[in-house]
């Protein structure tokens, strides 16, 4: 259950791969497309059993639990399948569309009741056209709200395509400094906002979201020049407070964590951020 | 001069106090807070008529009924619009509850071996009927009496109304004393607001004495003294719909006058801080149409103005107003103190009627209790005092089938085991109950709640003994969590993965997971495909328990002794209970611990979206035919926010349109929770709603505090 990636109780489909690096992402799972391994130390047990069953030699018990070497790691799976208590997750799964459609379809009720729908996110759920559009297609046809969270990279046919099954796009635009944007994410935000105003002309419902990280857009400059980007155009604009939650998923699986010594963001200052875009 | 807040303050404050003395005097209490306050040492004591010490049979009851309210304390305080309060729970106080002139040794072997609690000499948990109530008055009800009593005249019939104009007279009377207490207390007062006060008090109880009320306060006061007797008779605490029932008289008292909007606010204030009485508000009426009116908004209004251990059910249905659900679930989120909560129109008028009842009849069986409907005044119900506990079923089952050579091991041969033990066992809980019908005049008669329903006094019978109108029986299972997740763990553990043999799981069950390995096979069968995800073994078990228990209890109705019976999911506290008398189960439950609640999953069944898991699986495990498998929610709390309330309402009305009957919440932070645990008296207003009913926290016991806290921090 979602309640935060659109309107009313959403059930958000979270797409592994994208093409940016923005290193306050509280999903680094979806960074690669492939499976990745997480060890949750909190749940294991210290049996040992995934350490005996990886022929890899990837797994070494230590004092403070199981430290797996990535490197020999060959993605096998049988480190999770022997796990007792579930410290061993794989992530990301080989699913249909239409799988992902029907166990969506089963929240329904709390669609229908709270105005709510289907969120695709990542990710990038655009580097998935094809699959992301059945999703999303198979949704409509059951009568669910639709919802797109995207980065808006990808190439203007793409976009074209998604414009039917898409009732909501949600985008992110988190400066309007192409160099920073570079810097921080790994791309330039010129097709960005030049996919943003195409859809904009288009008049499909918008909703643009900045993430408010501190020492890369915390500041009122940084804010009012995105404000005044897109305050023009016919989108809802909200800021996304920058919060530490994710921090652990770095360690689990084992990445290195860009924002590890960023500090989350005081309410204060977020509030002095979020009257600009009020005016 | 206080204002009206003032005396709510005040009142509020004595009311934190009032539980602290009942902490530190009685200790802990593993029930609702009732209201209750302590009453003085060593005043009265019951009147035994048997050798066992106990007192059983109509003159007993009624001698020492009357007895008590001849010596019960007096209770008056200016800052309160009411007089009254209980102070003696006169059922438990003694030493033995059935008669054992009437035994039942037959039932007594296959009631421990499946530990049912079978309900056999417990009393109330039927709902009287206020309106008659309120109606007659305590003299309307003596004429009543004295009508049937030229009707049936046959001696037993006579002395029936005898001891039940005793009773009357007994209450009028402790009521009289309260009326001179005050009057003493006013001409003492120096202060003329307070006098001025006293004598209100004592003015509204000298109307009520003998005549009908006729406002808003004297409806009150009358409805007050009706339950504080009842409950101090047999700790009856159904109440009705309040809404309905309080609507005409502020209604006639705002049109002529006598009372403003905030006085109303004030009397209902004190009403509710009385007790927490099951009340209903909201709902429809036996035609369908909304009961919802001025008065259901002043009751929210007052209930969070004092703000304890309130237990109000809004019955949502199509109709109901869109702005007092509204407002229900601003104030479930504001106050995070568990109220209200919310009952399903739709799957319990539709399984109500499924017994063979009309709409318009099963539209007006409403929430009055723990987790319990009744129709008000018109059924014998047992509701919520016979539990058959199948996690202990499918103990002697699984360890029957442990007995039989290794090729004759499944989980189909299993089912078939449990399904002959639990027939058994439900045959063991009905033959009680109607042990139970035969003989409770015998033992105790329904003194109080004879009067305020339909037929015990137009016949002359105890509401027990064919005097009700109907006889609907409810029988709840216990443990549906438990036994699913074991057939599931099982068939996937030992027949899909051969991960273990049975004679391993065995021996796995009994040393209650100690050993090598005991710990991870335990962590191993605790994530099997659990009861609660979707598309489980765990929920295709959990449907062929639900469907097997409701066949099997509904087998037991005999329409030609009037007797429906009705199945349910409610293990109310007895879940710590009957956990103890379970072994090590195949779900990875440890021996002795608590077993599931109700239709809910156990704790940590799904990864993630727990609440519309929860809602989706507690509305398909319904057993439909009119009595609840409430929803037992831990909302987090950093959903339960203002700006929410349309997501919670969302999922509210989606649980049941999709067949829900009840649902009971609890917003609470895991770090509070936990804190509270530790040391729950730095927390003494911390409510929280343990099942169908709210209670201090720092009143529970520890094992109660676990079961609470395991619960949020599982959900």
């Amino acid at each position: 259950m979602s309640i935060h990636d659109g309107p009313g109780i959403r059930s958000t489909v979270f797409l592994k791969g994208c093409n940016l690096r923005c290193g306050w992402c509280h999903n680094p799972e979806t960074w690669e497309a492939a499976f990745q391994l997480q060890y949750i130390h909190s749940k294991c047990i210290r049996c040992g059993d995934c350490v005996a069953q990886c022929d890899e030699h990837a797994l070494e018990m230590t004092e403070n639990g199981v430290k797996v070497l990535r490197e020999r790691c060959n993605l096998c799976g049988r480190c999770v399948e022997h796990c007792a208590s579930g410290a061993m997750v794989m992530v990301g799964e080989q699913i249909e569309a239409a799988e992902v459609v029907r166990r969506a379809a089963q929240d329904k009720p709390f669609y229908d009741e709270s105005g709510g729908g289907v969120t695709l996110s990542g990710g990038e759920p655009l580097m998935q056209p094809e699959f992301s559009k059945a999703i999303l297609w198979g949704c409509q046809a059951k009568g669910i709200h639709t919802a797109l969270e995207t980065n808006l990279t990808a190439p203007r046919a793409i976009i074209d395509a998604m414009l039917p099954v898409v009732d909501l796009w949600m985008c992110d635009l988190k400066t309007v400094d192409a160099e920073m944007h570079k810097k921080y994410t790994g791309a330039s935000n010129e097709h960005i906002l030049a996919n943003l105003n195409y859809l904009a002309e288009k008049e499909v419902p918008i909703i643009v979201r900045t993430p408010v990280v501190p020492e890369f857009n915390d500041t009122q400059e940084a804010i009012t020049a995105i404000y005044k980007q897109i305050k023009g155009l016919p989108v809802k604009y909200e800021l996304l407070e920058f919060h530490t939650l994710g921090f652990d998923k770095f360690n689990h699986l084992g990445m290195n964590n860009p924002c590890e010594k960023t500090q989350a963001l005081s309410k204060e200052k977020f509030a002095i951020l979020n009257d600009i875009i009020q005016q | 001069m206080k204002t009206l807040d003032e005396k709510i303050t005040n009142l509020r404050r004595l009311k934190l106090a009032q539980t602290q003395e009942k902490i530190a005097a009685e200790g802990i209490l593993d029930e609702d807070d009732y209201g209750r306050i302590v009453p003085p040492k060593g005043l009265w004591h019951i009147i035994p008529n048997h050798p066992d010490g106990s007192f059983y049979g109509f003159d007993a009851w009624t001698d020492n009924f009357c007895d008590l309210m001849e010596k019960h304390p007096v209770y008056v305080n200016p800052d309160d619009a009411f007089a009254g309060r209980w102070m003696y729970f006169m059922s438990k106080m003694r030493p033995n509850k059935w008669n054992p002139d009437y035994p039942y040794n037959h039932l007594k072997a296959d009631i421990k071996k499946y530990d049912i609690i079978c309900g056999i000499g417990d009393d109330a948990h039927f709902a009287p009927d206020f309106v008659m109530g309120v109606e007659l008055g305590w003299g309307g009800l003596l004429k009543k009496i004295e009508h049937y009593r030229t009707i049936n005249t046959s001696s037993e019939q006579q002395h029936f109304y005898d001891l039940h104009v005793r009773a009357i007279k007994a209450v009028q009377g402790w009521i009289l004393r309260h009326i001179e207490k005050a009057e003493a207390m006013a001409e003492q007062e120096t202060d003329i607001a307070r006098k001025q006060d006293l004598l209100a008090i004592a003015q509204t109880n000298r109307k009520v004495v003998s005549d009908a009320p006729k406002t808003l306060r004297e409806t009150c006061q009358w409805m007050i003294w009706y339950h504080l007797a009842s409950r101090t008779y047999n700790r009856d605490g159904a109440g009705g719909q309040l809404d309905s029932l309080l609507q005409p008289f502020y209604e006639k008292d705002i049109a002529s006058g006598t009372i403003d909007e905030a006085t109303a606010v004030y009397y209902l204030a004190c009403f509710l801080i009385n007790d927490p009485v099951y009340w209903q508000i909201g709902g429809p009426d036996k035609k369908g149409k909304d009961q919802t009116s001025k008065i259901s908004f002043l009751l929210l209004e007052a209930a969070d103005k004092i703000n304890t251990s309130l237990n109000i059910t809004v019955r949502v249905h199509d109709g109901l107003s869109p702005e007092l659900l509204d407002r229900s679930v601003y104030y479930l989120v504001k106050n995070k103190n568990a109220w209200p909560r919310f009952s399903g129109d739709k799957a319990l008028v539709e399984g109500f009627m499924k017994n063979g009842f009309s709409a318009e009849l099963a539209r007006q069986r409403i929430a009055v209790g723990c987790n319990w409907m009744s129709l008000p005044g018109l059924e014998y119900t047992m509701n919520d005092l016979v539990k058959v506990n199948m996690a202990k079923v499918f103990e002697v089952a699984y360890y029957e089938l442990s007995e039989q050579p290794t090729t004759q091991r499944s989980t189909e041969i299993l089912w078939h085991l449990f399904e002959k033990h639990l027939a058994k066992a439900i045959a063991t809980a009905a033959a009680g109950i109607r042990h139970h019908l035969a003989y409770q005049k015998y033992n105790e008669p329904e003194l109080l709640l004879n009067l305020l329903s339909h037929g015990p006094i137009e016949k002359g019978l105890d509401a027990s003994d064919g005097g009700a109108q109907y006889y609907n029986l409810a029988i709840d299972g216990a443990g549906l969590a438990v036994v699913a997740d074991s057939f599931a763990a099982l068939e996937q553990r030992i027949e899909k993965e051969k991960l273990l043999t049975w004679e391993e799981m065995t021996a796995l069950l009994k040393s209650d997971f100690k050993g090598n390995d005991g710990t991870k096979m335990q962590s191993v069968f605790r994530r099997s495909e659990r009861y609660g995800a979707e598309n489980s073994l765990g929920e295709k078990w959990g449907e062929r328990v639900r469907d097997l228990f409701s066949t099997l209890v509904c087998s037991h109705t005999d329409s030609q002794l009037n007797q429906l019976f009705i199945p349910g999911f409610f293990s109310w506290a007895n879940t710590i209970g009957l956990g103890q008398a379970v072994g090590a189960t195949p779900n990875g439950r440890k021996a002795g611990t608590p077993i599931s609640h109700g239709a809910n999953p156990n704790p940590g069944f799904v990864d993630e979206g727990a609440s519309l898991s929860l809602a989706t699986v507690i509305a398909k495990m319904q057993p439909a035919r009119g009595n609840t498998a409430p929803m037992q929610w831990e909302l987090d709390p950093t959903f339960a926010r203002a700006e929410n309330v349309n997501l919670i309402k969302a999922i509210i009305k989606a649980h049941f349109n999709m067949g829900g009957t009840l649902i009971n919440v609890n917003i609470m932070d895991k770090e509070t929770v936990l804190d509270a645990h530790r040391d729950p008296t730095k927390y003494p207003e911390l409510v929280v709603r343990v099942t169908g009913f709210t209670a201090y926290f720092a009143m529970l016991s520890p094992q109660f505090r676990q079961l609470v806290v395991d619960r949020i921090l599982g959900s």
